[in-house]
């Protein structure tokens, strides 16, 4: 948007305009807050300098390109559609599945018989899969060893500062680790 | 861009959705307002199931099939909650790896710390969850999880002991267990999840005033 002053008369518009025109920028003529406006429609303002040569220029203001890049897309209209439609599909998979596979209700407790299976809960498997590694003498490692790892993963931020360490090199080893954690899991499960 | 003035709960809160969300943060935004509405979710239906739940080891029985049965909707409250509290440790695995994978928390350190405490209270929040089912499967669960708590060193008989309510899983277990999910964790989460927020705000600030 190339913005004139307020009273800018149209032949000053218009030279404006016809010099945009000779580097092949296409605009047509709007009034914003009562001043006369130059809006591009397609081309590149090449130089920008040359149009501030015009006295009757107040300024340019970029619509897009670098300015929305810099700054982002305001949240709404853009990321609010975004995100509300993400929205409705998450909360359509849940009912599917509230629907389709609903939570049950076990047989009543039965102190002395515990179940065929006792199943831990999918995101439990990994730690009661890497205890039943160790024999009862040993769970001290066993502890000691979850505990220091979930330690370094928390204070990965304080282990990782140089910004030029490749960062596959870490991503590499917590991959690692997360197998281990998925064999184990699957491996306990069994 | 410039800030938007403090003048009033609304001007800001419209001079947020009116401005532009820095690139930078598109995702760690998305994420986040991703897990609040899932928690905001979990919230809901908790809330409503606990009109209904009965947290007595005479009454769970009864007050689940109850609701499955009887309340209008109630088997997808129930559904819902259940299958919520596995997305929600889904989403946070997520955006810990995100993190992870572009090495966010290289200089950001607080929202990783932040987002890994969410994660391990979302965990909580779902084993007191899957516990207050309180059918023979559960109990077992619950038994076996204390047998393994008491194997850490030194503090582990007495982690067990106080999450247990005594010496045997009983009434007082099912209690504490209550307590911690429908009390503690979530009010713990909430506070997470709104400082999480409150730093991805401070950083959009500072992206529009032109700092760091």
């Amino acid at each position: 948007m190339i913005v004139f002053e307020r009273g800018a008369k149209p032949e000053q518009v218009q030279a404006v305009e016809e010099e945009l025109r000779a580097q092949g920028v296409e605009t047509r003529r709007v009034r914003a807050a009562g001043k006369p406006v130059l809006h591009v429609l397609c081309g590149r303002v090449a130089s920008p300098g040359k149009v501030f040569t015009h006295d009757a220029v107040e300024g340019i203001v970029a619509t897009s390109g670098p300015r929305i890049r810099r700054e982002g897309h305001r949240f709404y209209p853009y990321h609010a559609l975004q995100w509300f439609a993400i929205w409705i599909v998450v909360v359509a998979v849940l009912v599917l599945l509230a629907g389709q596979l609903p939570p049950g209700i076990g047989i009543a407790i039965d102190l002395r018989t515990p179940p065929s299976e006792v199943v831990v809960p999918w995101y439990g498997r990994a730690a009661t899969g890497f205890l039943a590694l160790f024999p009862q003498s040993l769970s001290w490692l066993a502890w000691t060893v979850m505990v220091a790892v979930l330690a370094l993963f928390v204070a990965l931020p304080r282990l990782d500062r140089k910004a030029d360490r490749p960062r596959l090199v870490v991503v590499g080893a917590v991959a690692a680790l997360l197998f281990a954690i998925g064999w184990l899991a699957v491996g306990g499960a069994a | 861009m410039a800030a938007p003035a403090n003048s009033g709960i609304l001007s800001l809160a419209r001079g947020a959705l009116r401005a532009p969300i820095p690139h930078e943060l598109r995702g760690d935004l998305g994420m986040s307002v991703l897990i609040l509405a899932l928690f905001l979710l979990q919230v809901f239906t908790g809330i409503l199931l606990s009109l209904y739940y009965q947290p007595s080891p005479e009454a769970v029985s009864e007050s689940m099939q109850f609701i499955m049965r009887d309340v209008s909707w109630g088997w997808l409250l129930r559904g819902l909650h259940h299958w919520v509290s596995s997305g929600l440790i889904l989403v946070c695995c997520l955006h810990l790896a995100r993190a992870l994978w572009g090495a966010r928390y290289r200089g950001r350190e607080w929202y990783w710390y932040l987002g890994a405490l969410v994660m391990v209270l979302v965990v909580v929040l779902s084993f007191t969850g899957e516990l207050l089912v309180w059918d023979n499967q559960a109990y077992w669960v619950v038994r076996e999880f204390l047998a393994d708590i008491e194997t850490i060193p030194f503090i582990g008989r007495g982690v067990a002991d106080v999450v247990r309510g005594g010496s045997e899983v009983n009434a007082s277990t099912l209690s504490r267990t209550w307590t911690a999910h429908a009390l503690f964790a979530p009010w713990l989460v909430w506070m997470l999840l709104m400082s999480n927020l409150a730093l991805i705000v401070r950083d959009m600030r500072r992206a529009w005033a032109g700092g760091a």
